[in-house]
């Protein structure tokens, strides 16, 4: 028997004596266990409030201390930032031109909604501004993620340590969250007016916003340009053209034709993923960063 | 100050905080490593260990609950150790006696071995009787909580020892509200047979 093992059972023993030697006196029940207990929800309440005497030992809870001190002292603390305040740092490096621009395609949209059905105007007149609407914010929207590319912006905020990835996913988010919100909120303003089913007229705006995004994705990494500015010019013009498009066709907004307003919003929203994946694929493997 | 503030001054970078923190919850966290474990000196080791960790990773916390969140860190530390233990073979000990009184586990328990050693540590007694009474006290229900499988006994500690409502318990332990209200109803009515039958309480 090792001596370990032998120290313990004559520990045990003691202990056992010390417990046959309480129970004889009388002891254990004067202990609070036993007595006067209350009961919270069927538990034995006063137990639990004798559970909480229970302390350290100071001198095991001072060294303890001390170690966790010296851990402390030891730590650098690095600068995590908060969603929070991801989303306002990446805020403040939108331009404010993005703001007026989509601030003017918002104030051009009300003026729409409130001049039109005094003109006796029909659906076809709402969609024809508002699909062009929508077609140059997702213009706009994929202008702020583009510049992440040019004059080798992406190479210098790798080398900064930044997270790309994550710095376009937020910026993503925000330009494309707005866009959303102010196609809705016009949405409902068409289908109040027009007496059409809301659902119908969010497909018929989404549609132009969708290939517009898909179309300038495709700008952003196919073409390699130093004068972004006229690409995008130019692709605001042929996203307007493609969003009216529908409206010189007399049927097009019918109800026959809603199964192909449907395929081209799936097929639009799927190629747009399929865009996107591989975008933080390239960013991930550094394609991106090379070709920028 | 409050912990929102001490938290956000530490993630600037301010470290005195860090301290205040330990100093605040030290006593908690080692109150519920001790009963989850039925072990002081363990539960010393584990309650260092928590703030080693929380110290670690103090830039990436955003909760709320600084104490639900020190405590989420001791169950899993807990839930590793007592793993680990009965890899070893060490298996958690239930110190159920037998209807006769005679403790069934008397020689070889591990928890016999851990009061002895505990009981060692402090030999000399120089305490008086109410010191080992009031450990008593704690042994004993250190005893009967040991006989709790090990889910059911933290659950009741959340609930009994910190007043924590089903819903937290059940963000922290990462299971329903219904099963936590299961596991308290389950484990209360076993910790009050253990107790009866080990003359906790009078009849």
């Amino acid at each position: 028997m090792s001596e370990k093992r032998k120290r313990t059972i004559d520990h045990q023993m003691v202990c056992r004596q010390k417990t046959d030697k309480q129970e004889a006196d009388g002891q254990k029940n004067s202990s609070g266990i036993a007595a006067g207990h209350q009961e919270k929800g069927g538990a034995p309440g006063e137990i639990w409030k004798e559970a909480l005497d229970l302390k350290p030992d100071p001198q095991e809870k001072q060294i303890a201390l001390l170690a966790i001190q010296d851990a402390i002292e030891a730590k650098r603390i690095r600068n995590i930032p908060s969603p929070a305040e991801l989303i306002q740092i990446q805020l403040q490096y939108i331009t404010p031109s993005f703001w007026a621009l989509q601030g003017g395609l918002l104030l051009l949209l009300i003026l729409l909604l409130h001049r039109l059905p005094g003109q006796n105007a029909e659906l076809t007149d709402y969609l024809w501004w508002s699909s062009i609407a929508a077609a140059w914010m997702g213009v706009l929207s994929n202008g702020v993620l583009g510049r992440h590319f040019s004059c080798r912006m992406a190479e210098l905020e790798q080398s900064c340590y930044m997270n790309l990835s994550q710095m376009w996913t937020i910026r993503m988010t925000l330009t494309t969250g707005v866009d959303i919100g102010i196609l809705t909120v016009f949405s409902g303003g068409i289908a109040a007016r027009t007496e059409t089913f809301f659902g119908r007229i969010a497909m018929y705006l989404l549609v132009p916003f969708l290939l517009s995004n898909v179309c300038c994705l495709l700008m952003i990494s196919a073409l390699r340009s130093g004068r972004r500015k006229y690409t995008l010019a130019a692709l605001a013009v042929i996203t307007a053209l493609l969003a009216v498009s529908p409206c010189v066709v007399t049927e097009a907004y019918t109800t026959a034709y809603l199964w192909v307003w449907f395929c081209l919003l799936v097929l639009g929203a799927a190629v747009f993923a399929g865009q996107i994946k591989s975008c933080y694929g390239r960013m991930t493997r550094g394609e991106m960063i090379c070709w920028n | 100050m409050d912990e929102r503030q001490w938290i956000y001054a530490i993630q600037k970078g301010n470290k005195q905080y860090l301290q205040d923190i330990v100093e605040k919850y030290y006593d908690d966290i080692f109150r519920f490593c001790t009963f989850q474990t039925g072990n002081r000196e363990d539960a010393y080791d584990l309650t260092q260990e928590t703030f080693l960790r929380f110290i670690r990773y103090v830039e990436g916390y955003r909760d709320r609950n600084l104490k639900g969140y020190l405590l989420t860190i001791a169950m899993n530390l807990c839930r590793n150790f007592l793993t680990e233990q009965s890899r070893r073979g060490k298996r958690e000990v239930c110190f159920d006696r037998k209807p006769d009184g005679e403790n069934s586990a008397e020689s070889d328990s591990l928890w016999d071995i851990y009061r002895a050693e505990d009981m060692l540590l402090d030999e000399p007694v120089e305490s008086p009787e109410a010191r080992l009474l009031e450990r008593d006290v704690h042994d004993r229900l250190m005893e009967a909580l040991s006989c709790l499988p090990q889910m059911q006994r933290e659950t009741l500690l959340f609930h009994y020892m910190y007043d924590m409502k089903y819903r937290e318990i059940a963000k922290i332990t990462g299971v329903s509200v219904s099963t936590v209200k299961s596991r308290v109803k389950q484990g209360t009515e076993k910790l009050r047979g253990i107790m009866k039958r080990e003359d906790f309480l009078d009849e």
